[in-house]
Protein backbone atom coordinates (compact mmCIF):
# COMPACT_ATOMS: atom_id res chain seq x y z
CA UNK A 1 0.00 0.00 0.00
CA UNK A 2 2.16 3.02 -1.63
CA UNK A 3 -0.27 6.14 -0.09
CA UNK A 4 1.16 5.21 3.51
CA UNK A 5 4.32 5.91 2.71
CA UNK A 6 5.54 9.33 1.12
CA UNK A 7 7.64 8.49 -1.59
CA UNK A 8 10.62 9.81 0.00
CA UNK A 9 13.75 8.06 1.35
CA UNK A 10 16.77 9.17 3.07
CA UNK A 11 20.05 8.69 1.86
CA UNK A 12 20.38 4.92 3.17
CA UNK A 13 16.70 4.02 1.34
CA UNK A 14 14.63 4.25 4.83
CA UNK A 15 11.50 5.31 3.41
CA UNK A 16 9.48 8.46 4.74
CA UNK A 17 6.05 7.67 6.02
CA UNK A 18 3.07 10.13 5.01
CA UNK A 19 1.43 12.23 7.20
CA UNK A 20 -2.12 12.20 7.28
CA UNK A 21 -3.97 14.92 6.74
CA UNK A 22 -7.59 14.22 6.89
CA UNK A 23 -8.09 10.42 7.61
CA UNK A 24 -11.11 9.80 6.16
CA UNK A 25 -9.67 11.04 2.75
CA UNK A 26 -7.23 8.41 3.53
CA UNK A 27 -9.32 5.93 3.89
CA UNK A 28 -11.17 6.44 0.34
CA UNK A 29 -8.46 6.13 -0.82
CA UNK A 30 -6.93 2.96 0.60
CA UNK A 31 -9.50 0.54 1.10
CA UNK A 32 -12.72 -0.17 1.04
CA UNK A 33 -14.13 2.48 3.81
CA UNK A 34 -13.09 -0.04 6.94
CA UNK A 35 -10.42 0.63 8.90
CA UNK A 36 -8.62 -2.63 9.38
CA UNK A 37 -6.93 -2.82 6.58
CA UNK A 38 -5.32 0.72 6.97
CA UNK A 39 -4.10 -0.59 10.58
CA UNK A 40 -3.24 -3.95 9.32
CA UNK A 41 -1.00 -2.36 6.86
CA UNK A 42 0.47 0.59 9.18
CA UNK A 43 0.76 -2.06 11.99
CA UNK A 44 3.28 -4.18 9.59
CA UNK A 45 4.99 -1.25 8.46
CA UNK A 46 5.91 -0.24 12.40
CA UNK A 47 7.07 -3.83 12.65
CA UNK A 48 9.28 -2.97 9.83
CA UNK A 49 10.61 0.04 11.42
CA UNK A 50 11.01 -1.63 14.77
CA UNK A 51 13.31 -4.06 13.34
CA UNK A 52 15.49 -1.60 11.43
CA UNK A 53 15.70 0.24 14.74
CA UNK A 54 17.05 -2.84 16.29
CA UNK A 55 19.93 -3.32 13.55
CA UNK A 56 20.82 0.70 13.83
CA UNK A 57 21.44 -0.01 17.38
CA UNK A 58 23.30 -2.98 17.33
CA UNK A 59 25.30 -1.13 15.01
CA UNK A 60 25.63 1.96 16.90
CA UNK A 61 26.46 -0.11 20.00
CA UNK A 62 29.18 -2.00 18.20
CA UNK A 63 30.91 1.09 16.82
CA UNK A 64 30.27 2.41 20.78
CA UNK A 65 32.65 -0.20 21.80
CA UNK A 66 34.88 -0.04 18.86
CA UNK A 67 36.05 3.54 19.06
CA UNK A 68 37.20 3.34 22.72
CA UNK A 69 39.04 0.21 21.67
CA UNK A 70 41.26 1.87 19.09
CA UNK A 71 41.51 4.65 20.89
CA UNK A 72 43.29 2.86 23.32
CA UNK A 73 45.39 0.50 20.76
CA UNK A 74 46.18 4.43 19.10
CA UNK A 75 47.64 5.23 22.87
CA UNK A 76 49.73 1.90 23.20
CA UNK A 77 51.31 2.33 20.19
CA UNK A 78 51.66 6.10 20.46
CA UNK A 79 53.72 5.37 24.00
CA UNK A 80 55.93 2.67 21.74
CA UNK A 81 57.20 4.87 19.09
CA UNK A 82 58.15 7.98 22.40
CA UNK A 83 60.31 5.20 23.72
CA UNK A 84 61.45 4.11 20.35
CA UNK A 85 62.30 7.58 19.47
CA UNK A 86 63.67 7.94 23.48
CA UNK A 87 65.66 4.41 22.43
CA UNK A 88 64.58 3.06 25.94
CA UNK A 89 63.17 -0.28 27.03
CA UNK A 90 60.33 -0.71 29.00
CA UNK A 91 59.20 -3.15 31.61
CA UNK A 92 55.35 -4.75 30.67
CA UNK A 93 52.86 -6.48 32.51
CA UNK A 94 51.18 -7.86 29.86
CA UNK A 95 47.59 -9.78 29.66
CA UNK A 96 48.47 -13.67 28.94
CA UNK A 97 45.32 -14.85 29.82
CA UNK A 98 42.61 -13.27 32.17
CA UNK A 99 43.78 -12.94 35.44
CA UNK A 100 47.42 -13.48 34.51
CA UNK A 101 49.82 -11.12 33.37
CA UNK A 102 53.33 -12.17 32.04
CA UNK A 103 56.29 -9.56 32.64
CA UNK A 104 58.37 -8.61 29.94
CA UNK A 105 60.71 -6.08 29.11
CA UNK A 106 60.02 -4.73 25.64
CA UNK A 107 62.33 -3.06 23.41
CA UNK A 108 61.02 -1.40 20.66
CA UNK A 109 61.51 -2.41 17.43
CA UNK A 110 60.00 -0.02 15.09
CA UNK A 111 57.34 -2.21 13.99
CA UNK A 112 54.10 -3.39 15.65
CA UNK A 113 51.79 -5.71 14.70
CA UNK A 114 48.12 -5.08 14.48
CA UNK A 115 45.43 -7.83 14.72
CA UNK A 116 42.95 -7.07 11.67
CA UNK A 117 40.60 -9.61 12.67
CA UNK A 118 40.07 -12.65 10.51
CA UNK A 119 42.49 -14.15 12.11
CA UNK A 120 45.03 -11.27 10.37
CA UNK A 121 47.99 -10.28 11.79
CA UNK A 122 50.27 -7.21 9.70
CA UNK A 123 53.36 -5.88 11.28
CA UNK A 124 53.39 -2.07 10.06
CA UNK A 125 56.05 0.70 11.34
CA UNK A 126 55.15 2.73 13.81
CA UNK A 127 53.72 5.79 11.69
CA UNK A 128 51.87 3.24 9.52
CA UNK A 129 50.27 1.92 12.27
CA UNK A 130 49.30 5.14 13.74
CA UNK A 131 47.78 6.41 10.12
CA UNK A 132 45.47 3.14 9.57
CA UNK A 133 44.11 3.79 13.46
CA UNK A 134 43.60 7.03 12.85
CA UNK A 135 41.51 6.18 9.75
CA UNK A 136 39.39 3.35 11.08
CA UNK A 137 39.10 5.66 13.94
CA UNK A 138 37.64 8.09 11.94
CA UNK A 139 35.34 5.86 9.95
CA UNK A 140 34.13 4.07 12.98
CA UNK A 141 32.87 7.80 14.19
CA UNK A 142 31.61 8.56 10.44
CA UNK A 143 29.45 5.11 10.54
CA UNK A 144 28.21 6.14 14.15
CA UNK A 145 26.93 9.41 13.06
CA UNK A 146 25.20 7.80 10.62
CA UNK A 147 23.75 5.17 12.43
CA UNK A 148 22.79 8.10 14.81
CA UNK A 149 20.97 10.55 11.62
CA UNK A 150 18.96 6.87 11.17
CA UNK A 151 17.65 6.30 14.66
CA UNK A 152 16.43 9.66 14.82
CA UNK A 153 14.78 9.24 11.86
CA UNK A 154 13.79 5.95 12.11
CA UNK A 155 12.12 7.16 15.58
CA UNK A 156 10.22 10.04 13.74
CA UNK A 157 8.91 7.42 11.50
CA UNK A 158 7.70 4.98 14.53
CA UNK A 159 6.05 7.98 15.81
CA UNK A 160 4.32 9.05 13.50
CA UNK A 161 2.92 5.47 12.04
CA UNK A 162 2.09 4.97 15.80
CA UNK A 163 0.45 8.85 16.08
CA UNK A 164 -1.33 7.93 12.57
CA UNK A 165 -3.02 4.44 13.81
CA UNK A 166 -4.44 6.30 16.77
CA UNK A 167 -6.10 8.61 14.66
CA UNK A 168 -7.05 6.23 12.14
CA UNK A 169 -8.67 4.02 15.36
CA UNK A 170 -9.98 7.20 16.85
CA UNK A 171 -11.34 8.06 13.47
CA UNK A 172 -13.54 4.89 13.33
CA UNK A 173 -14.20 4.66 17.10
CA UNK A 174 -16.08 8.28 16.55
CA UNK A 175 -17.75 6.78 13.21
CA UNK A 176 -19.31 4.20 15.45
CA UNK A 177 -20.66 6.20 18.02
CA UNK A 178 -22.71 8.32 15.32
CA UNK A 179 -23.63 5.42 13.80
CA UNK A 180 -25.39 4.26 16.43
CA UNK A 181 -27.20 6.91 17.39
CA UNK A 182 -27.68 8.98 14.22
CA UNK A 183 -30.95 10.89 15.84
CA UNK A 184 -28.97 12.83 17.85
CA UNK A 185 -26.69 13.68 15.60
CA UNK A 186 -29.20 14.88 13.14
CA UNK A 187 -30.64 17.44 15.82
CA UNK A 188 -26.98 18.89 16.44
CA UNK A 189 -26.02 19.35 12.70
CA UNK B 1 -13.99 14.10 24.81
CA UNK B 2 -12.85 17.17 22.92
CA UNK B 3 -11.46 16.04 19.79
CA UNK B 4 -8.25 18.10 18.68
CA UNK B 5 -7.26 17.30 15.11
CA UNK B 6 -3.51 16.54 15.04
CA UNK B 7 -2.07 19.00 12.53
CA UNK B 8 1.15 18.63 10.08
CA UNK B 9 3.01 20.96 12.45
CA UNK B 10 2.15 19.09 15.80
CA UNK B 11 3.42 15.72 14.43
CA UNK B 12 6.87 17.42 13.85
CA UNK B 13 6.48 18.43 17.55
CA UNK B 14 6.26 15.28 18.56
CA UNK B 15 8.29 13.59 16.37
CA UNK B 16 10.69 15.94 18.09
CA UNK B 17 9.74 15.51 21.27
CA UNK B 18 10.20 11.89 20.85
CA UNK B 19 13.63 11.94 19.21
CA UNK B 20 14.96 14.27 22.32
CA UNK B 21 13.74 11.99 25.02
CA UNK B 22 16.06 8.93 23.09
CA UNK B 23 18.66 11.24 22.66
CA UNK B 24 18.26 12.01 26.81
CA UNK B 25 18.53 8.50 28.08
CA UNK B 26 21.15 8.07 25.27
CA UNK B 27 23.30 11.29 26.96
CA UNK B 28 22.71 10.43 30.76
CA UNK B 29 23.68 6.81 29.54
CA UNK B 30 27.13 8.15 28.50
CA UNK B 31 27.56 10.72 30.95
CA UNK B 32 27.55 7.91 33.55
CA UNK B 33 30.34 6.14 32.52
CA UNK B 34 32.39 9.15 32.06
CA UNK B 35 31.80 9.28 35.58
CA UNK B 36 32.59 6.38 36.51
CA UNK B 37 36.01 6.53 34.19
CA UNK B 38 36.62 10.13 35.80
CA UNK B 39 36.17 8.87 39.44
CA UNK B 40 38.68 6.01 38.48
CA UNK B 41 41.24 8.35 37.70
CA UNK B 42 40.84 10.57 40.39
CA UNK B 43 41.28 7.12 43.00
CA UNK B 44 44.15 7.09 41.00
CA UNK B 45 45.70 10.26 41.06
CA UNK B 46 45.25 9.68 44.58
CA UNK B 47 47.30 6.55 45.26
CA UNK B 48 49.84 7.64 43.12
CA UNK B 49 50.27 11.12 45.37
CA UNK B 50 50.04 8.71 48.50
CA UNK B 51 52.77 6.21 47.37
CA UNK B 52 56.12 6.56 47.36
CA UNK B 53 56.30 6.54 43.71
CA UNK B 54 58.37 3.57 42.82
CA UNK B 55 57.88 1.12 40.53
CA UNK B 56 54.56 2.64 39.46
CA UNK B 57 52.27 -0.11 36.60
CA UNK B 58 50.76 2.10 34.72
CA UNK B 59 47.83 0.02 32.58
CA UNK B 60 47.56 1.28 28.77
CA UNK B 61 45.62 -0.04 26.14
CA UNK B 62 43.43 -2.00 28.17
CA UNK B 63 44.99 -4.86 28.59
CA UNK B 64 48.52 -4.42 29.31
CA UNK B 65 50.50 -2.70 32.67
CA UNK B 66 53.25 -0.86 31.53
CA UNK B 67 55.93 0.22 34.02
CA UNK B 68 56.40 4.05 34.00
CA UNK B 69 57.86 6.42 36.33
CA UNK B 70 55.55 8.58 38.68
CA UNK B 71 55.73 11.34 36.90
CA UNK B 72 54.99 10.17 33.93
CA UNK B 73 51.55 8.59 35.80
CA UNK B 74 50.62 11.62 37.65
CA UNK B 75 50.92 13.38 34.06
CA UNK B 76 48.82 10.78 32.26
CA UNK B 77 45.91 10.57 34.36
CA UNK B 78 45.49 14.61 35.17
CA UNK B 79 45.70 14.25 31.06
CA UNK B 80 42.72 12.12 31.00
CA UNK B 81 41.09 13.39 33.94
CA UNK B 82 40.77 16.83 32.23
CA UNK B 83 39.97 14.97 29.33
CA UNK B 84 36.80 13.92 30.68
CA UNK B 85 35.80 16.69 32.44
CA UNK B 86 35.70 18.01 29.56
CA UNK B 87 33.62 15.30 27.80
CA UNK B 88 31.42 15.53 31.02
CA UNK B 89 30.56 19.50 30.85
CA UNK B 90 29.51 18.89 26.69
CA UNK B 91 27.09 16.24 28.12
CA UNK B 92 25.62 18.64 30.63
CA UNK B 93 25.71 21.24 28.49
CA UNK B 94 23.51 18.93 25.91
CA UNK B 95 21.59 17.42 28.64
CA UNK B 96 20.15 20.49 29.64
CA UNK B 97 19.75 22.29 26.07
CA UNK B 98 17.66 18.76 25.56
CA UNK B 99 16.07 19.32 28.83
CA UNK B 100 15.01 23.24 27.94
CA UNK B 101 13.32 22.11 24.41
CA UNK B 102 11.36 19.36 25.62
CA UNK B 103 9.76 22.27 28.22
CA UNK B 104 8.97 24.37 25.53
CA UNK B 105 7.44 21.13 23.41
CA UNK B 106 5.59 20.16 26.28
CA UNK B 107 4.04 23.29 26.70
CA UNK B 108 3.15 24.11 23.25
CA UNK B 109 2.03 20.15 22.91
CA UNK B 110 -0.11 20.19 25.95
CA UNK B 111 -1.46 23.96 25.68
CA UNK B 112 -3.44 22.16 22.10
CA UNK B 113 -4.02 18.36 23.37
CA UNK B 114 -4.16 18.57 27.45
CA UNK B 115 -5.10 15.12 28.53
CA UNK B 116 -5.54 13.52 25.01
CA UNK B 117 -1.41 13.60 25.03
CA UNK B 118 1.21 11.59 27.66
CA UNK B 119 4.86 13.20 27.32
CA UNK B 120 6.53 11.69 30.08
CA UNK B 121 9.55 9.33 30.04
Amino acid sequence: MATILSGNTNPRGIPHVAFIDSVESTLAATTDGTVETLIGAFNELHQKFKILEGHKARTKMSMKQKIPEITKTLQLVEHLKAKHEAEEDFMSHYSLSEMIYGRATITPTGNVCLWLGANVMVEYPYDEALDILTLSLKNAKLRKDICDEDLDMLRDQIITVEVNMARVFNYDVKRRRDEKKPEAGAIEA
Amino acid sequence: MGDVEVRKEDQLLINEFGRLNAKMHERKADRAVLQKSLEEFDDATTELAMGDGDDVKLMLGGESFVDVGEDFATEYCEAEQEKIQAEMDHEDAEIEKIAARQKELKVVLYGRFGSQINLEE
